[in-house]
């Protein structure tokens, strides 16, 4: 019995921590300046999207969050495609196998933040500053070695003997991978692209550093102009807060089970 | 055929990015981190002197010693709760897959919003914080919690501390692993849940734990946003980290070298906490 | 299987082809390298903190627009913004060293710290301001001397804003005091009489450039050392310093209680909501004092106090840095004319009246007003002029003047004074310590 208690309390308390400020946040968002200092937790008098509407017109929101698509969507196939080949070519034993193996790994355990100085001159070398190819060409890098990770896991699952069969039935290299290895590991690949994506789309630090307006910047970037500009509209900004999570949010509540398994895919490996 | 010609060409792509943006940004850092740069210009080689200041810095040192704290925090505050949540979500009450589902929603939200979400949570005047502490009569606790210098570094690792959702699905993975004859045996000798937990579940998890470790001092090494958007490392450079180090040497006093001698030493840490946790890991499996 | 060789192949290549063609995509502002055909619109991008939703960023759009249909089918100029003044300023940093330095952009002169005009990738006026002395004869010598390096004039003077002191008359009132105090310890007492409303005296801010509390430690430390007490070359390790950083504790103490990690949009919204009784800052304030005080005419202007045994008399202003106007060298002399003919046309009086007294903004050319122009201006704007005119001597704030390593160690700094981590002799040594770096 009063484990049972204690069991539940614990319930009760991480749902209200972890869900009572995502919903104040919501809340609020609909709220006046003079209702969030008057009545901070009531419901809003009313609920119309004026602040939303204000968030719009303040900042190009629609064009961050376009940007921060492109970034999440390229860098993840890109990772996904040089995944699949590294991990298919790795299925087959050579010299340097192992030690390939480890170089396209070993970045996983690197603090790469540390990275942010030299990168950013490379990006400007590249001729990719303010250029959302620039950020999407980073973050394939960096994020490169989790998606590999993934897709190699889910590779090796597959039976070599398919893979004999097809040989002796005279397919070559090439067709072994387009026909049987890659759609086997399409699975995989999913989970990488749904990892890649939300990992991408949540990034703040490298969008910060290597984009300088509108047309390359990120949501993570442009939401924090909700608090630099002049005068500061804490419901404007919170409804701008709404709109930038409100697509990872989404997306998890409709496919949530597949998500958690994405999140810490590899993670056990 | 599998020739060495077909291999080498699916092996460009991934070689080519792990190439240009982690082997060679390891290499630039790890040159002009001897150097003295405003960024235009030439560099200037000044040897050491990037390191002995860094380490005479009181800002640096404090962001060494606070990434210390995080992995500490992190260690023994919390992953002691993911287990706890992990333990209780693992014996399937009812609604467990609502709970797991909602613990789970911040890892899915950038820890920008999040940031922000609780910038306000502990904002001196309007913050949910300090009107519930002032309604429950306790004006006392209520204060500026961001620019309090002994409570600043609390509030910008709280998010993370209270978000357990990725370790509870980390421990709930490997409980399930668990064959339940161990438990049947143990009601059968009647062992209570709380004993079960403490003498099957938990020895039983601890590569998971180990792993989670991994990740706290990753996390730690990488902390970035809470800091920067809650407090830009202050009051007084109280909330420092090693990631807002480098930003700001780099962003905004321009001093490019010390911003790469700063990296360097981040990834030195980050290569000896990780070893580290790897000794600890190969012994705990022994 | 040739085909599937050649689309791996293809696909393998992705990242690299990526990375080499980058240099190629076009950026948005488009035809930045080669030259232009004769007859092509040549497009100029202006960088500002000018946004369209202040006084001056609108008079701005409305030049640009009047430039833009005099010279339609020759030049273009769009304007870029960014309201946050140490963002942009950190923007057009790392703009220059990508090597996409701006066409036009507005940045604070720091003698200090030449990095910029030093780039080699700044244009030079010299040869425009000779062919057009009448031109040349709008901006003061000291300023153009100042821009002058090597013989090449690296940029044209934009503004130099006065930071006077605006403050809430009902609020002094309701504390007992008629007019803004003459001296500093008068205004810690008004901060005490004003506590117990929970309303700060000096609305202040440590976040970023520290600028409202900048302004008023350089008040301070003028005040108690002359106009050299911070000049480029002297230590900052003196009395005046730490006699100022002694005070600015004192009133961080009476200032609002977030002060302390406040950036600029904080701290002017503490006084704008009249949860802070003064601030000092510059006139731009003066647009969203319109639109934002209810009364708006209750809030006044003043020039700032002075300490008991002043080392200049009162009266005098600290300005804030001389922001120039610099620009991108370009290869295509086209693009070089528009510069200077939306230039030339941006510094003209009859702009410069208008940006004055529809945008609440003086340029750093002369400005004849007109008394019509005059009845026009705002009742602060007509207190800063008169104020400005009446001034002895004007000084730059010191937060303008000091290294880009002592600038990132201020906040800090200023954070480690107020919590009283830092005596006043420490601060002092610290940022003395910063600035040599």
């Amino acid at each position: 019995m009063l484990g049972k208690i204690a069991r539940w309390s614990v319930l009760v308390v991480f749902t209200l921590i972890t869900l009572a400020p995502l919903l104040w946040l919501v809340l609020s968002s609909f709220k006046t300046d003079a209702e969030l200092f008057g009545n901070p937790f009531g419901l809003p008098a009313s609920w119309s999207f004026v602040n939303y509407q204000d968030a719009l017109d303040a900042h190009p929101l629609l064009l961050f969050l376009r940007n921060s698509f492109v970034v999440a969507l390229l860098s993840s196939v890109l990772i996904i495609v040089a995944g699949l080949l590294a991990s298919y070519a790795l299925m087959h034993q050579f010299r340097l196998s192992r030690f390939t193996f480890g170089f396209l790994l070993f970045g996983i355990l690197l603090p790469v933040n540390a990275l942010m100085t030299p990168i950013f001159f490379l990006v400007n070398m590249m001729g990719l500053y303010n250029n959302v190819l620039g950020v999407a060409l980073v973050y394939a890098g960096l994020f490169f070695p989790l998606g590999f990770l993934v897709i190699k896991s889910y590779m090796d699952t597959t039976p070599m003997e398919i893979l004999e069969a097809a040989r002796v039935d005279g397919a070559s290299f090439h067709r072994i991978f387009r026909s049987i290895v890659a759609p086997l590991s399409a699975p995989g690949a999913v989970t990488a692209g749904i990892f890649l994506m939300i990992t991408a789309w949540n990034e703040l630090l490298f969008a910060s550093i290597l984009t300088q307006d509108a047309s390359a910047q990120t949501v993570q970037v442009g939401v924090r102009y909700f608090l630099t500009a002049y005068s500061a509209n804490y419901p404007v900004a919170f409804a701008a807060t709404v709109m930038a999570i409100a697509p990872t949010v989404v997306i998890y509540m409709v496919l949530s089970e597949r998500i958690v398994d994405a999140m810490t895919a590899g993670s056990l490996k | 055929m599998a020739s060495r010609r077909n291999i080498a060409l699916y092996l460009v792509p991934a070689v080519a990015l792990v190439t240009v943006f982690l082997v060679l940004p390891l290499v630039v850092v790890a040159i002009l981190s001897t150097t003295r740069w405003v960024g235009v210009g030439t560099p200037e080689p000044v040897g050491f002197d990037n390191f002995s200041h860094l380490l005479t810095d009181p800002a640096f040192r404090r962001a060494l010693a606070n990434t210390v704290l995080w992995v500490v925090v992190g260690t023994v505050v919390h992953t002691p709760l993911c287990v706890l949540v992990a333990l209780v979500v693992a014996r399937r009450p009812r609604g467990w897959r609502f709970f797991r589902t909602a613990f789970f929603v911040p890892n899915v939200i950038s820890a920008t919003a999040l940031a922000l979400l609780w910038y306000f949570v502990f904002h001196v005047s309007l913050g949910p914080l300090n009107t519930l502490l002032r309604a429950a009569g306790l004006d006392d606790w209520a204060r500026a919690w961001l620019s309090d210098p002994s409570t600043a570094l609390g509030a910008t690792m709280t998010p993370w501390v209270v978000y357990v959702g990725f370790g509870m699905v980390l421990f709930l993975t490997q409980i399930s692993t668990i064959p339940r004859e161990y438990y049947e045996a143990a009601q059968l000798d009647g062992a209570s849940g709380l004993r079960q937990d403490l003498h099957i579940t938990i020895p039983l998890i601890r590569r998971a734990i180990a792993l989670q470790v991994l990740f706290v001092v990753g996390y730690a090494l990488r902390s970035f946003e809470y800091p920067f958007i809650m407090t830009s490392g202050g009051p007084a450079d109280s909330t420092m980290t090693l990631s807002l180090y480098i930003y700001r040497q780099m962003m905004t006093a321009n001093q490019y070298g010390l911003s790469m001698a700063a990296g360097v030493v981040t990834l030195v840490v980050g290569i000896v906490l990780t070893a580290l946790i790897f000794l600890g890991l190969r012994r705990a499996e022994r | 299987m040739k085909r599937t060789t050649l689309a791996i192949a293809a696909s393998a290549a992705v990242t690299l082809l990526l990375a080499a063609c980058g240099s190629a995509v076009p950026d948005e502002d488009g035809g930045d390298d080669g030259t232009t055909a004769p007859g092509e619109e040549v497009r100029i991008e202006v960088m500002s903190n000018f946004t369209s939703d202040i006084a001056r960023g609108e008079v701005l759009d409305e030049l640009i627009a009047e430039f833009n249909a005099a010279n339609e089918g020759t030049y273009e100029v769009v304007s870029t913004t960014e309201a946050d003044w140490p963002t942009l300023q950190q923007r057009i940093r790392a703009m220059i060293t990508a090597g996409t330095t701006p066409d036009l952009f507005l940045y604070n002169f720091n003698p200090t710290d030449l990095s910029r005009e030093q780039s080699g990738a700044l244009m030079d006026w010299s040869q425009y301001l000779a062919e057009d002395p009448e031109w040349a004869a709008r901006f003061a010598d000291v300023n153009i001397d100042a821009l002058t390096m090597d013989g090449q004039v690296v940029g044209i003077p934009g503004d130099q804003s006065p930071a006077l002191v605006y403050y809430h008359e009902d609020l002094l009132e309701q504390a007992g005091f008629s007019e803004f105090p003459q001296t500093w310890d008068e205004v810690v007492a008004l901060g005490e009489a004003l506590a117990p409303e929970g309303i700060g005296a000096m609305a202040m801010m440590t976040a970023d450039d520290a600028w409202h509390t900048m302004n008023v430690f350089s008040y301070l430390a003028t005040s108690a050392g002359g106009e050299d007490a911070y000049a480029p070359g002297t230590s900052l390790n003196n009395d005046a310093v730490v006699t100022a950083a002694d005070y600015t504790e004192r009133l961080l103490e009476v200032s609002t209680p977030d002060a302390v990690g406040a950036n600029y949009s904080v701290s002017s919204a503490n006084f704008l909501g009249k949860r802070a009784a003064a601030i000092i800052d510059g006139p731009w304030l003066i647009s969203s004092i319109q639109s934002e005080v209810e009364d708006p005419c209750s809030v006044k202007v003043s020039p700032a106090p002075v300490l008991a045994d002043s080392a200049i008399p009162a009266g005098y202003t600290i300005t804030d840095s001389l922001n120039v106007w610099g620009a991108a060298k370009q290869d295509d002399p086209a693009r070089e004319a528009a510069v200077v003919a939306w230039m030339k046309f941006f510094t003209s009086n009859e702009s410069a009246v208008r940006m004055a007294v529809d945008g609440e903004y003086a340029l750093a050319v002369q400005t004849e007003l007109t008394d019509e122009d005059a009845e026009r201006a705002s009742c602060q704007m007509a207190q800063v002029l008169e104020i400005t005119n009446a001034a002895p001597t004007a000084v730059v704030q010191m937060g303008r003047g000091i290294t880009a390593s002592a600038q990132e160690a201020l906040p800090s700094l200023l954070e480690g004074l107020a919590l009283g981590q830092r005596t006043p002799e420490d601060f002092a040594a610290a940022l003395d310590e910063a600035n040599a770096n």
